[in-house]
């Protein structure tokens, strides 16, 4: 494929997340929309009117030899990822898998390694890794900041159920896909949290002991089936350690990456989207009460002067970790660049999340898998 | 209109004892509709629910009516097995669920995929005399329509959604495009409500018509303008009265009360009686220009901000109209059970409560 053959992409699954994706790839050079396919025609059909796609599909393998694409994004309720992604890249298609990227840890080394057999790329959704602040952290712990790889990371992920679009549905049906999933709720939402910490480990094996359970409001409403509290502790071949909180009691909302190394620290806001650096103080005695704070005050300035400065340059969309995680998968596929998320690190996040809903109370394990 | 006159049959296409199905029941005005039918005396009701939540609205309803017969069924319009059993037998339909947010796909889904699996299955049970649809007076374009002329049903519909960029607009327009569609195909002989701002106790934010208040501050826009307001319990007898009344087969009806109020002393009314807060006043002109560089900007920008201000919207909310419910009137004989001077007096009476 060369750079003046158009990349054509095809939706599979034309639910909420299918239009952010529809968004970013119309403002990829290069690329265009061939298919949109949903087992609901009225749903594929809604995202090709308002996208200007030309086909609308129901079936996947008759898009996939009809419409001929070179690249799929996978966009389905996540038990239906492993077989699509199957079948896409046994067609011969690079595939952006949404998040999360299989059930289980063997589906996902099975699609990985049949992407390697083909030659094919593959990459996962885990967009909030190339947000800016995200994008500015790992430049950081690159230059050496931290005095070496993090000795240890706390992670927060925050969710709502009040959040109407998503939310509310899940608790509101029983039947919803995300809570036949094995993990539950959260298998549908931890990724994000433990791609951040997974990009730092090392090995495809990490020790991992979890407590999850249901929270008190859900076990006020009798939603025990749901569990939307993880707490893990996760330590790698090399001693690194981490902490993961995912919850839905805290009202801030937060979503944060504390990474803490030999000489420095780093704390990874994705809400307000800034990334501190944190230094050891030279200020001597109470002096370090009272002007200390000034440096983190300078810090939080500093950031907020960075995110004006980058919205003025019209790099700063809301969905800028799509639109960069996109572009860095299709300079991959047309130019032959490294994947933006190395193989090992979607097998890793896998892994660890399959330990985490192994150590889940019986009664929240579920496994949708046909035959199961 | 007393609780006796709307026991009154006047020649319905369906008596009493006839099955109903009214979606979204437990909502704000589908517990209204819920009501409307019960004091206009029909007994099995079919009230569908969504599953997990108290449904309080609706639960008030049935207990102010202890000798009802309500069915609360529990289900998801997205299943066609739902949709199947809860249309079973049903004569009239009552369809007021629709997908709401901001998420295009999430509204289509909620509003359009919804009421093709009820409208596939009304078809299959063959016994559906009348298909209310409720839509929204956000199907509308007043675009060339000038201030302070008169809006009703002949005013044309939005010609351009993408430009237009709202999501809950996009489910309803093409909600009613496959009501009608399917009576083109199938015979199913419809009806379809559009009301204007819907206001009464149960319903907290301030209506959209007023302003913004999206950047921290209230902003007033316009004022000249009056309200296309219609108190929760009048609109649902205009739905009611809408799956009843004989002859009004694919006819569209616009919802608001008489009497409407201009949002300027709306807002005044709004301050003196549920309590002050700090806002200020934009002119109309001046918002559709400041809208015109948002949509500008979001052009340019390639979604940097979303294009959720521009003209079209800056003059479907604010541009200021006349209203009218004459065919309302006229061939459904419906009225104002709640005159607007109560209903203000209820709503604020609950804004200040809560």
């Amino acid at each position: 494929m060369n750079d003046l053959t158009k990349t054509r992409i095809a939706i599979v699954g034309c639910g909420n997340i299918a239009d952010q994706h529809a968004t970013q790839i119309k403002l990829l050079p290069g690329c265009e929309i061939v298919a949109a396919c949903d087992t609901d025609e009225l749903m594929a059909g809604q995202l090709a009117d308002r996208f200007h796609v030309p086909s609308v599909f129901t079936d996947a393998s008759r898009m996939l030899r009809e419409a001929k694409p070179d690249a799929v994004h996978i966009t389905t309720p996540a038990q239906s990822h492993f077989s699509l992604g199957r079948m896409c890249l046994e067609a011969g298609c690079h595939v952006y898998m949404e998040k999360p990227f299989t059930e289980t840890a063997a589906e996902t080394e099975t699609l990985l390694r049949l992407a390697a057999e083909k030659r094919l790329r593959i990459t996962v959704g885990h967009n909030l890794q190339f947000s800016p602040e995200a994008v500015r952290m790992r430049e950081l712990v690159k230059s050496g900041f931290l005095g070496g790889p993090p000795i240890h990371m706390e992670t927060v992920q925050c969710y709502s159920h009040d959040e109407p679009t998503y939310g509310r549905i899940v608790l509101a049906d029983p039947q919803h896909w995300v809570r036949r999933l094995p993990g539950s709720l959260s298998h549908n939402l931890i990724s994000h949290g433990i791609s951040k910490i997974a990009e730092f480990l090392i090995g495809d094996d990490p020790r991992i002991i979890s407590l999850s359970f249901s929270s008190p409001f859900l076990r006020g409403l009798g939603l025990t089936d749901i569990v939307d509290e993880v707490r893990a502790t996760i330590q790698d071949e090399q001693g690194t350690t981490a902490f993961f909180l995912f919850t839905t009691q805290f009202g801030t909302g937060s979503n944060e990456l504390r990474l803490f190394g030999k000489s420095a620290n780093l704390v990874l806001d994705n809400t307000n989207r800034t990334v501190l650096r944190v230094l050891p103080s030279n200020y001597k005695s109470y002096m370090r009460y009272f002007f200390a704070p000034w440096t983190d005050a300078r810090e939080h300035l500093r950031n907020s002067f960075r995110n004006m400065r980058l919205f003025a340059k019209n790099d700063f969309h809301m969905d800028y970790g799509m639109k960069k995680l996109m572009q860095l998968f299709y300079a991959a596929v047309r130019e032959g660049r490294p994947d933006p998320i190395p193989a090992a690190e979607i097998l890793r996040t896998s892994r660890i999340m399959e330990k985490i809903f192994q150590q889940m109370p019986a009664q929240h394990r579920t496994d949708s898998r046909p035959g199961s | 209109m007393s609780d006796g006159d709307m026991a009154s049959d006047r020649g319905w296409i369906v008596g009493r004892d006839e099955t109903v199905l009214v979606t979204g029941s437990a909502g704000f005005i589908g517990a209204r509709v819920v009501d409307s039918l019960l004091r206009r005396g029909f007994r099995n009701i079919r009230c569908f629910v969504r599953p997990g939540s108290g449904n309080p609205l609706l639960m008030a309803v049935l207990k102010e009516h202890p000798e009802h017969r309500c069915e609360v069924f529990s289900g998801n319009l997205l299943s066609r097995d739902d949709c199947a059993r809860a249309a079973a037998g049903v004569y009239v339909v009552y369809h007021l669920v629709a997908g709401r947010g901001k998420s295009f796909p999430g509204c289509f889904q909620g509003s359009v995929v919804t009421t093709r699996n009820l409208l596939d299955a009304v078809v299959a049970g063959k016994t559906i005399k009348r298909f209310v649809n409720v839509s929204s007076f956000i199907i509308y374009s007043n675009r060339r329509l000038a201030q302070n002329a008169v809006w009703d049903e002949s005013c044309p519909l939005e010609d351009d959604l993408e430009k237009r960029f709202d999501a809950y607009l996009y489910g309803k327009f093409k909600q009613d495009e496959i009501v009608r569609a399917y009576q083109e195909k199938h015979g199913v002989p419809y009806t379809i409500v559009c009301p204007g701002i819907v206001f009464g106790p149960g319903r907290k934010a301030l209506p959209g018509s007023l302003g913004l208040d999206t950047f921290g501050i209230f902003m007033r826009v316009g004022g000249a303008g009056r309200m296309p307001l219609t108190y929760v319990d009048n609109c649902a007898d205009a739905i009611v009265l809408a799956g009843l009344i004989p002859g009004v087969e694919g006819e569209v009806f616009n919802v608001t009360d008489d009497d409407l109020p201009k949002s300027r002393s709306f807002l005044r009314q709004y301050k003196k009686r549920v309590g002050r807060f700090r806002s200020v006043w934009l002119s109309y002109p001046l918002t559709y220009g400041l809208c015109w560089l948002w949509e500008l900007y979001a052009a340019w920008s390639k979604g940097q901000l979303p294009p959720v201000f521009n003209r079209r919207n800056c003059a479907f909310s604010w541009k200021g109209h006349r209203y009218s419910n004459r065919k309302l009137k006229a061939l459904l004989g419906w009225g104002c059970r709640v005159p607007m001077k109560e209903a203000l007096d209820c709503y604020f009476r609950y804004q200040k409560d809560e």
